[in-house]
């Protein structure tokens, strides 16, 4: 756990998070519920109210965090070093001390390849971008490492297909589709492409995944859903020009 | 805390996930502000994820100096290799290409070679390397041998042999057990030999 400080206010009439949090509390009549005047004061209601569980934090406070450069959790009290790595000395958390396998019944995808569908997507991030990229695709650095989504694709499905790399090609399945160009690397399946999800509306991802979800976890099925891929030609993209006009998060 | 004199760098490439943090890092640094001089390379992408880090090596008999006309590039006694000293960096760019590592670069707008000195305002205080304190997967590490040795599987070397150039470093990097030295020869430059990484090759060997 370590300490993000803050760095510039808030400009103009926008205001801090916990703030707002705290207001929509008291406009629902909960506002003794919230009467915090600091982050600090809100993380050590965090503390207590992990005390005694699986993450314990209560051993980390504000001024440990600042004079030890973080803690790692759990932590359960103020004497404890805290614990960078867990399970060292091979012991865990269940009764008789070790780590157990967990059996899961095996299904299939929701969605298999087909006739029509024949290639297997997988989605992800690339390291240069963070989730939904609201944050990574304003930063200059980070948007020239890997300013598109690209389709990666094994040379083998790329000659089958007739693709190059850096032609543009329409990632489609029953659902929606992308239009990105083409990377052609061996390190990937040949029956499989990637699409990462950083990117909204045309650009994104999701546009092709599955609606649905692991029944234990809820954890939704954006690793594996059915796509065709076909070479296009270059797309006029509107957003994107409008993006660029905009100071450049593209 | 170890003494300044105990700690050394180590590069572990099979650790690199190219997220170029280093790069932030070294840019960011007031004494060369917004030039970066650690260099992250992609290895070839369509072949492989491999990226690679690149710091001065920091030789023990280092060829940019050796071949500098105008004297302009010093060893400290403590080994490190500085960078050009203004006042008598000719811009020639001799180093540049003499380099075995391609670490030294001419940069125009001050017709100065600059290079990574291994942060010596810090190293020198006992403080890490900018690079050594933000890279998150732990290929770029300003540590203890010993330390290295306990928490590593490969193991730390710095012999090089480029054709007939054999090269001592300061910094170490991590290779497998078997490996004593690099050696990098002719034949290996400029082919591709990583079909046994091809994924549809590893998916067969099932």
């Amino acid at each position: 756990m370590i300490h993000h400080k803050k760095v510039v206010d808030p400009p103009g009439d926008a205001r801090v998070d916990w703030k707002i949090i705290c207001d929509i509390a008291a406009r629902l009549g909960q506002a003794e519920k919230f009467t915090f005047d600091s982050p600090k004061e809100i993380f050590d209601e965090l503390r207590v109210a992990s005390k005694g569980g699986v993450c314990d934090y209560y051993g980390i406070t504000w001024d440990r965090i600042d004079r030890e450069y973080g803690v790692c959790w759990p932590c359960p009290s103020a004497d404890h070093p805290g614990t960078p790595r867990l399970y060292e000395g091979n012991k865990f958390n269940h009764p008789d001390g070790k780590a157990h396998f967990q059996p899961v019944e095996w299904q299939p995808a929701a969605e298999e390849v087909d006739s029509e569908y024949p290639i297997i997507l997988t989605t992800g991030r690339v390291v240069s971008h963070y989730l939904s990229g609201t944050q990574t695709r304003r930063i200059g650095a980070l948007v020239d490492q890997y300013p598109q989504p690209l389709c990666e694709m094994h040379p083998q499905l790329a000659a089958k297909l007739a693709i190059a790399e850096g032609d543009f090609v329409k990632v489609e399945s029953r659902r929606g589709s992308v239009t990105v160009r083409a990377s052609v690397v061996k390190t990937i399946r040949p029956d499989t492409v990637f699409v990462p999800y950083h990117w909204p509306l045309d650009r994104a991802a999701n546009n092709m995944t599955v609606r649905a979800i692991d029944p234990i976890s809820n954890i939704p099925e954006y690793k594996i859903c059915a796509v065709r891929v076909s070479k296009v030609p270059e797309p006029h993209d509107a957003i994107a020009e409008l993006e660029v006009q905009a100071g450049g998060v593209r | 805390m170890n003494s300044a004199d105990s700690m050394e760098f180590f590069i572990d490439h099979s650790r690199c996930i190219g997220c170029k943090a280093c790069v932030q890092a070294c840019e960011e640094c007031d004494t060369h502000r917004g030039i970066s001089m650690i260099h992250l390379e992609t290895i070839m992408r369509s072949d492989s994820v491999q990226t690679a880090p690149q710091i001065c090596m920091h030789c023990e008999d280092p060829i940019c100096a050796q071949v500098c006309p105008a004297d302009a590039i010093k060893k400290t006694p403590d080994g490190v290799v500085q960078s050009s000293l203004k006042p008598r960096c000719i811009g020639c760019s001799n180093c540049v290409l003499a380099c075995p590592f391609g670490v030294p670069k001419y940069k125009a707008e001050i017709n100065q070679m600059m290079k990574c000195d291994m942060c010596y305002d810090r190293t020198s205080v006992g403080k890490r390397p900018m690079c050594a304190t933000v890279c998150p997967s732990g290929a770029l590490t300003f540590t203890t041998r010993e330390n290295i040795e306990r928490t590593r599987q490969g193991m730390a070397i710095r012999d090089w042999q480029f054709g007939g150039e054999t090269v001592r470093t300061k910094v170490n990097v991590l290779v497998p057990r078997s490996v004593q030295k690099i050696n990098v020869t002719i034949e290996q430059i400029g082919t591709t030999t990583t079909d046994e990484y091809d994924v549809a090759n590893l998916l067969m060997g099932d």
